[in-house]
């Protein structure tokens, strides 16, 4: 070995080879998330669907923008402040789940002599290289350009909350990227709980009221808005020709201290993961598990996999994704639709939400599956156990659907025995399947990031095939009985009987099968 | 007295109760090659943590080629090299990505960092496919990469922590045969082993640690009894005793 470094590298230098590094890792996860696809194919397909998303974002809210543009210049900002402050938070929020999680782990650059400075500024700046900030900047672009093309005297407060909106967005895509992951598993149950109930008791304070009273409430709702950081922007030209300057000052103030705040907490998450603050070992003893035989064993196993994955976790909130868009259009928009008669589709849809689980039930063991199969349990046992692990996650959603049913979609009765009745016998159907796809074409399930494992052709055409199979004589039977509750509810309980038959026996043969082909499992997961 | 490689004065690390490195002094002259034994949780890793600035002592001060390490820990980690059990890798990097990223971190051109990462990769046998991302790399490559990283920018003062662990024989004797070029070439080295036969041919310097607290420091010669080997002087030292079979079994 030669002379030591003569010269300390320029802060300009470290960031140069920070960003470049960045730019190589995004590439190489990004390639190796496409699979079969080529570079080139992939990087083209990446950007045309980025700018397809991008282009069409920033022209819908330039329109948007543009009709809002004269009420918000007579002070009326309640709405595009809304706007800005929902691209803000909910941009990063997209950009970590749907991520694959952070190329870049800071702790492992704690070793390199490096000032933190140095990788708070990389990092700020990369973010705008995550393809869903990209969309993110280009909405809020085009929803101030459309403000401006609206009224052309909005054009400063237009620039100001453009720029303070887009650095907040990084600044909190940052402190998402440095703290979800701690924050969702200290608190995770708690978190989970705001996540299910929050939307269904926003929704029923905004909605949940006769049709006047709901518009009132909901145009008190927007004028509240007009608190928000950008919304206070946004006015500053409405105060600046009433001259109330106090309150411009506000305007420019406030904004750029919730900024500072947001900085200030994007500065102290990485510094408290460079310097290794983040890493230091738990006092807390950890809680040991006990149970009675070695299936529960495997079912709790297999529960906690789920928890513990971030896309298992995102399975239990997914039930809202569409209950809460159904409760609200049927409330506000389309209030001539009864709610509740959207409510069977929701218990439709459930099982579907595990598909990529209960067709791959070993995918997210990934290598663990080998300790799996060097434990003395039978191949019984094993899918017995699994399966009852799916059972009771199935049930932690269905949780979720009862609570956010109750409170926006207020079904007749029946549904609340036939939905459930439909779900089970859907999932009974699938898991049943899911056991001879899971041993024909096993994929590993990454544990981090929301994307599912990119599964065969065959798989694929099974899927569908299953979904189609199982889907369509439930809709058919509510499509018959649905005036008869009481015939529907006995079919439904018949066709979950059936199935259960049909798992229990299969169930054996689907074991033998297993045994069979546990190298291919090894081979494939491990 | 000469300017001490790594000086350690009475350093503490504790996590809440737990003390994983108490008191411990120490001073390493340059071109020293320490070998730091202990068992499984004696410390010996908290203790490369703390050299290396990955952790604050809770007490205690350290200094690292003449700079304390709290106040200038930027300068410090510029003249060492580390490479830490857990290896540390970038993983979504090929090799020659992750080195040349490292070397622009330590300020050396990419001409420099490509030679000496050709002459690295070559000496410790290291060929990875065209593109292959550090994240398939095999155990032994992954070793390999981190030693490379830790070397790549002609450091003074090397940290390894289980450098052999998981490493072929052919392989763990080109490891040697480079570590001891390097202290020939005045680096100074700082090892952790289980491997007691390994530290015991390698190091002549040898430091036992046991529940955070050094049990023993200085040449090997000097703590063993004539025609004592490591294995026994370390087992007197941390007081391991022969244990009978088991009752049920």
């Amino acid at each position: 070995m030669s002379a030591p470094p003569s010269a300390p590298p320029a802060l300009l230098r470290s960031i140069r080879a920070l960003l470049v590094m960045h730019v190589q890792a995004g590439f190489n996860a990004g390639l190796r998330s496409m699979g079969a696809l080529s570079a080139q194919a992939s990087v083209a397909l990446l950007v045309l669907l980025v700018t397809l998303f991008a282009g069409v974002m920033a022209v819908s809210l330039f329109v948007v923008g543009q009709d809002m543009a004269p009420r918000v210049a007579e002070g009326h900002t309640g709405l595009p402040g809304l706007l800005f402050t929902g691209a803000t938070l909910m941009g990063p929020a997209a950009a970590v789940m749907v991520g694959e999680g952070r190329e870049l782990d800071w702790e492992r650059l704690r070793l390199f002599p490096l000032r933190p400075v140095a990788l708070f500024v990389v990092e700020l700046v990369a973010m705008f290289g995550d393809p869903v900030m990209v969309i993110v900047v280009a909405a809020q672009a085009g929803l101030a350009a459309g403000l401006v093309a609206g009224a052309p005297a909005l054009w400063a407060p237009a620039l100001l909350v453009f720029c303070c909106s887009v650095l907040s967005t990084a600044a909190l895509r940052l402190v998402l990227s440095s703290l979800l992951a701690r924050v969702l598993s200290r608190v995770r149950g708690l978190f989970l709980l705001a996540l299910s109930l929050g939307p269904p008791v926003l929704g029923m304070l905004i909605v949940d009221q006769p049709e006047v009273v709901a518009e009132r409430q909901l145009e008190r709702w927007v004028e509240g808005l007009a608190v928000l950081p950008a919304s206070v922007q946004l006015g500053l030209l409405h105060q600046a020709r009433a001259g109330a300057w106090g309150e411009v000052a506000l305007a420019l103030v406030a904004p750029l201290a919730a900024l500072g705040l947001l900085g200030a907490l994007a500065v102290r998450g990485v510094l408290a993961e460079v310097s290794g603050q983040a890493s230091a070992p738990s006092a807390r003893p950890e809680r040991l598990w006990s149970f009675t035989s070695p299936t529960w064993g495997v079912a709790r196993l297999q529960l906690t996999t789920l928890l513990e994955s971030e896309i298992g976790r995102f399975s239990i909130i997914a039930p809202l994704v569409w209950v809460v868009p159904m409760g609200l259009l049927t409330r506000v928009a389309l209030p001539e639709v009864p709610a509740g008669a959207l409510a069977p589709s929701v218990w439709f849809f459930l099982p579907s939400l595990l598909l990529g689980f209960l067709l791959n039930q070993f995918g997210l063991d990934r290598g663990a599956v080998k300790g799996l199969f060097l434990l003395p349990v039978t191949e019984l046992q094993l899918l017995q156990g699994k399966a009852v692990g799916y059972a009771v996650f199935q049930a932690l959603q269905f949780g979720v659907v009862v609570v956010a049913s109750a409170v926006l979609l207020r079904p007749s009765w029946y549904v609340w025995i036939c939905g459930p009745l439909s779900s089970a016998f859907l999932f009974v159907a699938l898991l049943t399947v899911g056991q001879w796809t899971s041993t024909m074409w096993p994929r590993a399930i990454p544990r981090r990031g929301l994307k599912q494992a990119p599964g065969s052709m065959a798989l694929g055409m099974v899927a569908l095939g299953v979904l189609i199979g199982t889907m369509l004589p439930v809709g058919l039977l509510w499509a018959a009985l649905s005036a008869w509750p009481l015939a529907l509810c006995a079919a439904l309980v018949a066709m979950n009987l059936a199935a259960l038959v049909v798992f229990r026996f299969y169930m054996s043969q689907a074991a033998r099968v297993l045994a069979g082909r546990r190298e291919k499992l090894v081979e494939s997961l491990g | 007295m000469a300017e001490a490689a790594l000086e350690l004065e009475h350093v503490t690390k504790r996590f809440g109760d737990l003390a994983a490195v108490d008191d411990l002094s120490l001073r390493l002259e340059a071109g020293a090659f320490l070998g730091l034994v202990g068992r499984n949780g004696a410390g010996k890793s908290t203790t490369l943590k703390l050299v290396t600035g990955l952790v604050t002592p809770t007490a205690g001060r350290i200094r690292v080629l003449g700079h304390d390490l709290a106040a200038d820990p930027v300068e410090v980690k510029r003249r060492i090299g580390a490479m830490p059990e857990d290896m540390a890798l970038l993983e979504m990097l090929s090799g020659p990505q992750y080195l040349r990223f490292v070397g622009r971190m330590y300020g050396l051109d990419d001409a420099t960092i490509d030679a000496r990462r050709a002459e690295l990769f070559e000496l410790l046998e290291l060929a990875p496919q065209p593109r292959q991302l550090i994240a398939d790399y095999s155990f032994g490559m992954k070793k390999k990469a981190a030693l490379c990283a830790a070397l790549l920018h002609a450091p003074k003062l090397v940290f390894l922590d289980e450098p052999f662990e998981g490493i072929d024989p052919v392989t763990r004797r080109v490891m040697k045969d480079l570590l001891r070029s390097l202290q020939q070439k005045g680096v100074t080295l700082v090892l952790t082993s289980h491997i007691l036969e390994v530290v015991e041919a390698l190091c002549p310097l040898i430091a036992i640690i046991d529940a955070g607290k050094l049990k023993g420091f200085g040449p090997l010669e000097a703590l063993r009894a004539p025609g004592q080997g490591l294995e026994a002087l370390f087992l007197e030292l941390v007081g391991g005793q022969q244990k009978g079979g088991l009752s049920w079994l």
